[in-house]
């Protein structure tokens, strides 16, 4: 299995009051969040901190880093994944590079992502992956601007002449509806032959599905909602695997989560449980209150689906009082423990929870996620440490007596150049 | 009062079928085509039955709503144009008078600006297509559903009001309403602005504009400018209406209207 750490890079610094309403859950913290709450001297040592954690983790032996696309949001704070992964490209000589992923929906034209990735792909000798989403609706329809009536159709396009320029060796011309382009010739082309493996981040709809099988790109499910959860979409995707006829490599799928490793469960609670909870509860639990999902940006086939399985779950929940909304403080660390959304503990007990998970999920990409809401570099380092030295070796070859092939995984240059040191 | 008309519902296949288009239809007498707003139930209004005292009323809905298809022909507001022309094309008339209420506004007055001779006289209710600098409209899909009838209606717990739209859990009604929304998201996501301004000027039937004096959701001052731009148009403003002065003031909407028709 490949192992790589994610990052959020959130913007932990958040004033007690916010600058409009009378709370941060009514205030939200996306799309409309005033950036005179921003302090550049904190963001300075957060980029900083952040960047230096990925490098780490390349350090202490994970197979790869990865990074996020997020707009005028304070759970995020990367709007240009390009630029992250460059910096990391420059420091990091082994790591997969990994962007999870660019909103190709959102750039015009399109070949600009396919130039950025080109170039980082050279820079680091062919060691990165592309992740392209559809992108949130808060970034998409409200903070880029796009109507939710067509930004589907213009994803399925850039996804297009994206993958197109990087493997086209002669140029070509792109007559799309979103973007006319008489002359496409991307300089530089991508290190890797014919262009860096695509991941495609999803929810649980059924078309992502589908057209990532069809495709054949990685799926990988990204959300906060924890094992227990994503066992119901990563069923879903499988069964869809099977009914396409397509290979059942474990390596065709990704799955992040949060994971906190210390000496103990008792020692992991108290080191990370302000952190985790700061991230639910005041980043998560404040979002989207006034930008929720655009109407259209889920497909009807996926509000329909939607409908039956909340009925379905009112059913089987019926006796009792269903599932408890989140309310007042938000989920606190046993809920979150309980639940499933973080993994929590000694290494041990760690490495054996998530060999379950990669098992039970089948995926042959595990993306822990490392640092969480306000860590700071001291908690974080040592979270990073842990889970490298004493976690990783018990589940990166979970996978290992079985033949799967990877075909996701980014095919650097053999003979590639490190960086030299500064004057050396 | 009036009595109800009987009004028909069928389809109506537009260029080949690349559109198929539900219509409702009543009364006799010359073609009036009202086009609707953001909505996703439309039933037979008063205010279409005090119409079809005197005009055959077509109702169409708009692609992309209810079970209308061929929204995928229609991308710039020359689509709908071309669109609109093809519609009464099917439908056999060569010209007719035009209302056009809130996005069907912005329909109306495309037409009427690029295709004038298909457009006896105009009416804009409330209508989409212009932007403000200095009274920016409040962002409609960002507007909670629960806020939405406090901008749309002089008064939200009236009886026409709670009875226009109700809240529902019937997830096909949802359904229809998400699609309402996501369909007219294409003209008016962000800024109810496709660029009517630089067309506007080329009306050249008779218009009147009606405004609801307390709609919130697109300001009375839109109505100032739409008479502005409008060459020769009147401008009526209805009292105690919002956004729906047609549902809300019937009588006062039939009074303005009747006299400008006749």
């Amino acid at each position: 299995m490949k192992v790589s750490m994610f990052h959020l890079m959130p913007y932990s610094a958040m004033p007690e009051e916010p600058p409009h309403g009378p709370d941060w859950k009514s205030a939200g913290i996306w799309v409309d969040l005033p950036n005179s709450v921003y302090n550049p001297e904190i963001g300075n040592e957060l980029y900083n901190e952040y960047l230096d954690e990925l490098e780490y983790a390349e350090q202490v032996g994970l197979d790869g880093v990865c990074v996020n696309e997020h707009h005028a949001n304070m759970y995020g704070t990367m709007p240009s994944p390009s630029i992250m992964l460059a910096a990391l490209a420059r420091r990091t000589s082994k790591a997969n590079l990994i962007v999870l992923g660019t909103s190709i929906a959102l750039y015009n034209p399109p070949t600009r992502v396919a130039e950025e990735m080109s170039m980082i792909d050279v820079i680091s000798g062919g060691r990165v992956v592309c992740g392209f989403p559809v992108g949130t609706s808060q970034d998409t329809n409200w903070v880029y601007g796009m109507s939710p009536s067509t930004f589907r159709e213009r994803y399925y396009e850039a996804e297009d002449l994206i993958k197109k320029a990087m493997e086209t060796r002669e140029p070509f011309h792109y007559n799309g509806k979103y973007t006319k382009l008489r002359y496409v010739s991307i300089w530089p082309r991508p290190a890797q032959e014919p262009r860096p493996p695509i991941w495609v981040p999803g929810g649980g709809s059924i078309e992502t599905w589908d057209w990532t099988i069809e495709k054949d790109h990685v799926y990988a499910a990204l959300s906060y909602g924890g094992y227990k959860r994503a066992q119901q979409t990563l069923n879903g995707y499988w069964s869809r695997v099977r009914e396409h006829g397509a290979d059942e490599t474990p390596y065709r799928a990704a799955y992040m989560q949060l994971t906190l490793v210390s000496d103990s469960y008792e020692q992991a609670k108290k080191e990370y449980q302000e952190g985790v909870e700061f991230f639910y509860q005041k980043l998560l639990g404040s979002t989207g209150r006034y930008f929720p999902e655009a109407p259209g940006y889920r497909t009807e086939a996926s509000i329909r689906a939607g409908f039956e399985r909340s009925l379905a779950l009112a059913q089987e929940s019926a006796p009792q009082a269903g599932r408890k909304a989140p309310q007042g403080a938000g989920p606190s660390w046993d809920q979150l423990v309980e639940e499933g959304n973080i993994v929590a503990g000694g290494p041990d007990e760690v490495a054996e929870k998530l060999v379950d998970i990669s098992k039970s999920l089948r995926i042959g990409h595990l993306l822990p996620l490392l640092q969480i809401g306000n860590m700071r570099r001291e908690t974080t380092m040592k979270n990073i440490k842990m889970f490298g030295e004493e976690v990783l070796p018990q589940i990166h070859d979970v996978w290992d007596d079985e033949d799967w092939e990877d075909r996701w995984s980014p095919r650097p240059l053999k003979d590639r150049v490190a960086p030299a040191p500064v004057g050396g | 009062m009036t009595t109800a008309t009987t009004h028909t519902e069928r389809t109506v296949s537009v260029r080949d079928g690349a559109f198929e288009i539900e219509v409702r239809e009543g009364g006799e007498g010359p073609p009036l085509l009202y086009l609707h707003n953001m909505m996703a139930e439309y039933g037979w209004f008063p205010f279409m039955d005090r119409l079809a005292e005197n005009y055959r009323v077509i109702a169409p809905i708009f692609p992309g709503f209810r079970e209308s298809t061929g929204l995928q022909h229609i991308d710039e507001p020359v689509d709908t144009v071309v669109y609109h022309n093809d519609l009464l094309d099917a439908l056999g008339l060569d010209s007719v008078t035009l209302i056009g209420h809130e996005l069907g506004g912005m329909f109306a007055a495309e037409l009427a600006a690029l295709s004038p001779h298909r457009v006896d006289k105009l009416v804009l209710i409330d209508a989409y297509g212009l932007w403000l600098e200095e009274v920016p409209c409040p962002d409609y899909f960002a507007t909670p559903r629960r806020t939405l009838p406090t901008l749309m209606w002089h008064d939200h717990m009236s009886e026409v009001a709670q009875e226009y739209n109700p809240p529902t859990r019937d997830p096909e009604i949802s359904i229809q309403r998400t699609r309402a929304q996501t369909s007219g998201s294409r003209f008016l996501w962000q800024f109810p602005d496709r660029g009517l301004e630089k067309r506007i000027h080329r009306i050249q039937s008779p218009t009147l504009v009606v405004w609801g004096e307390s709609d919130g959701q697109i300001p009375p001052e839109y109505g100032q400018a739409f008479n502005a731009l409008i060459p020769g148009s009147q401008l009526v403003t209805i009292p105690e209406a919002g956004n729906l002065p047609q549902i809300e003031q019937v009588d006062a909407f039939m009074d303005a209207v009747s006299g400008f028709l006749a």
